[in-house]
């Protein structure tokens, strides 16, 4: 993918770009606003991503600009961790997600290939998932491995699916709050913990091997046999 | 100098509003003293012209009469006088003063008879004095008015202006940052009593919340430094471990330094999330819930949750009304009411969730919160002095403090069932009166 990146910060921005390349994508970096509006009106990208503070032009006023200029490439904000109404500001401005330093990597990652997905492939409307042996049924509700049936109640099978959609990526805990329960708070129980190793003991336990790695302060990697 | 002292003296003195006011005063009854007096001496005055010229037309029309009958004209009495003239004089009265060291005043009255020309003269002198009497009088009036009036001004501004200085100097000091600051105005309570009071009230509110927040900035303070010197001491384990030992830095490592980090942005989060319930901001999107479904939620969230802590969470739904509200946000308060269940409960003990009508309660059945703590346990951070080091009651408490008052529901502790535990309970509001 072809990914503009607005940051200005001497360590982020090279940090941002260094991961996404290694992430096999192409990262035109900006440390100004006008910059990155120029080049984002001349060349086509797949998404944006976009530090509010920017010299010269922020980022919220780029992607209001590419939004007025009918440039509806996904964009996806970063923020320091301070106005907590800046999340709404930018999803009105024509965000499409929005990030709140700091943030792991592999969170960032997954939000811009799950914005760059958009709009819902061909896989995202099957009704059937098949990820190594197991196969989920997403209409009936239904999960077999190795042809067994396995009983989930409705968030470990939200749960499954999460895991199953994620390509070998690390899944944070916010980001499976947020997917699998709609939090966008962290609750500081162990709710993603208990509900992960309720989720192994039904679907690694009776067949013996280890699909969920546990990735101390990441998250959770799916890594099917 | 001395003048200039006086002369500042006497402009701080006109600064006072009650000074000006007795001016004021004492100009209004001096100018209606002088007014009254002047109609009274005009309409005395008057009165006894008309009376002197009455009486020299009565003599003129019986010296008349006398010199018809072929008379003389007749003997003047004392302070009179009758002759007969031929000079410029008009016909009529005329007033008339004699020369002299001591001057008396005459009245004099012409007139062209058959018999001649005839002046009558009167000596007025007896209407002066009563005219001086009168100024005298008005003299009397005017000093006293102003002096009666200067002296109930002053009297009035001392005490006035006590109270004000009283209330001033407090106010300077609370200005100067001494909030304790009480000015507890004695004596009579009038518009000035009240002010006091309000004041009074103020500064305790403004004490309150600077209090509030140099409680939670230590709060704050302590809550972050705890993961901050876990986080120091991990990668100063692991920097020395590689530097002096060639000990490779594990998995592992770097996630518990993740970790602490994770911990400080959380705590930092929940600060700004807190700020954020209680601006008020979010209450326009607010939707219809459920406060079943929304149980049954929690529950299938939580419950595992509670199992797995090796306690057990009932849930009680007898009623369960429907509110207005932000589900996200309902969510978070019954979490954090488990959290602390959990975290402060018995071992082993049943939580209670429960929703009867319009009341959710959570109740645990651990050691409770002392009555004179509940109050307090509601601020951010909040460490009971039986909680130790690092246990705090954390956001927790305050962030379901801060729902509850976006959602006009009102929160109440008390002790759990059978006086044991604490119950917390948040009672809403009917859909229709939101």
């Amino acid at each position: 993918m072809r990914l503009l990146v607005l940051e200005d910060d001497a360590k982020l921005g090279p940090w941002i770009e260094k991961g996404l390349r290694e992430a096999g994508h192409v990262v035109d970096r900006f440390t100004d606003g006008k910059d990155a509006l120029m080049a984002a009106m001349s060349h086509p990208y797949d998404v944006f991503v976009l530090d509010r503070m920017v010299p010269s032009l922020d980022g919220l006023s780029v992607l209001k600009a590419l939004r007025q200029a009918k440039v509806t490439t996904p964009g996806i904000f970063l923020t320091a961790l301070g106005d907590v109404d800046d999340r709404v500001e930018g999803l009105r401005a024509g965000g499409d997600d929005y990030l709140v330093k700091p943030f792991a990597f592999s969170e960032l990652l997954a939000r811009i290939e799950v914005l760059a997905r958009r709009p819902a492939t061909a896989e995202e409307d099957a009704s059937e998932l098949t990820v190594g042996d197991i196969t989920i049924d997403l209409h009936k509700r239904r999960c077999t491995r190795q042809g067994q049936t396995v009983d989930l109640n409705p968030k470990e099978f939200r749960l499954l699916e999460v895991f199953l959609r994620s390509n070998g990526r690390v899944q944070t805990r916010t980001m499976l709050l947020e997917r699998v329960w709609d939090m966008n708070f962290d609750p500081t129980t162990s709710v993603v913990e208990t509900h992960i190793s309720r989720l192994r003991g039904k679907i690694e336990k009776p067949f013996g091997d280890t699909l969920i790695r546990t990735i101390r302060g990441a998250g959770y990697v799916f890594e099917p046999t | 100098m001395a003048q200039v002292m006086f002369l500042n003296q006497l402009k701080e003195l006109m600064a006072l509003s009650t000074v000006r006011q007795t001016l004021w005063l004492m100009g209004l009854f001096g100018a209606i003293t002088l007014f009254a007096w002047g109609g009274t001496y005009w309409m005395v005055q008057r009165e006894m012209e008309r009376t002197v010229d009455d009486r020299l037309s009565l003599r003129m029309q019986e010296a008349i009469a006398v010199l018809g009958q072929g008379g003389s004209l007749p003997d003047p009495t004392d302070g009179q006088s009758v002759n007969f003239v031929n000079d410029e004089w008009p016909e009529g009265f005329r007033t008339f003063d004699s020369e002299g060291p001591r001057s008396i005043e005459f009245r004099y009255f012409t007139s062209t008879t058959p018999y001649g020309r005839i002046r009558l003269g009167e000596n007025t002198e007896r209407q002066e004095e009563l005219r001086d009497i009168l100024a005298a009088g008005m003299q009397i009036t005017l000093v006293g008015t102003l002096l009666a009036t200067a002296l109930a001004g002053l009297w009035m501004a001392r005490r006035g202006q006590a109270r004000l200085g009283q209330i001033n100097a407090g106010l300077a000091k609370i200005a100067q940052g001494q909030l304790d600051t009480r000015i507890a105005l004695e004596g009579r309570r009038d518009d000035l009593a009240l002010l006091s009071d309000r004041i009074d009230a103020t500064a305790e509110r403004l004490e309150q919340a600077m209090m509030q927040m140099r409680v939670q900035a230590s709060n704050i303070a302590h809550d972050l430094r705890t993961p901050m010197a876990r986080l120091r001491a991990q990668i100063e384990t692991d920097l020395v471990g590689l530097a002096e030992h060639k000990q490779a830095v594990t998995v592992d490592d770097l996630g518990a330094a993740l970790e602490q980090i994770d911990q400080i942005t959380g705590t930092f989060e929940a600060l700004l999330r807190l700020a954020r319930i209680e601006s008020g901001a979010g209450r326009e999107a607010f939707t219809t819930i459920d406060l079943a479904d929304l149980v049954a939620d929690v529950e299938e969230t939580f419950g595992p949750v509670v199992d797995e802590a090796g306690q057990s969470l009932t849930v009680e739904v007898v009623d369960a009304a429907q509110i207005s509200g932000d589900h996200d946000l309902l969510v978070q308060l019954l979490a954090n009411l488990i959290q602390n269940a959990l975290r402060h409960g018995a071992e082993g003990q049943t939580i209670l969730l429960g929703i009867h009508g319009q009341r959710l309660s959570v109740s645990d059945q651990g050691p409770g919160i002392p009555f004179a703590e509940r109050e307090r346990v509601l601020q951010p951070l909040y460490q009971t002095e039986s909680t130790r080091q690092g246990e705090g009651f954390g956001l927790g408490l305050s962030l379901v403090r801060a729902i509850a008052e976006l959602h006009r529901a009102d929160l109440s502790l008390s002790d759990g069932p059978r006086g044991r535990g604490l119950n917390v309970s948040v009672r809403f509001s009917n859909l229709t009166q939101l």
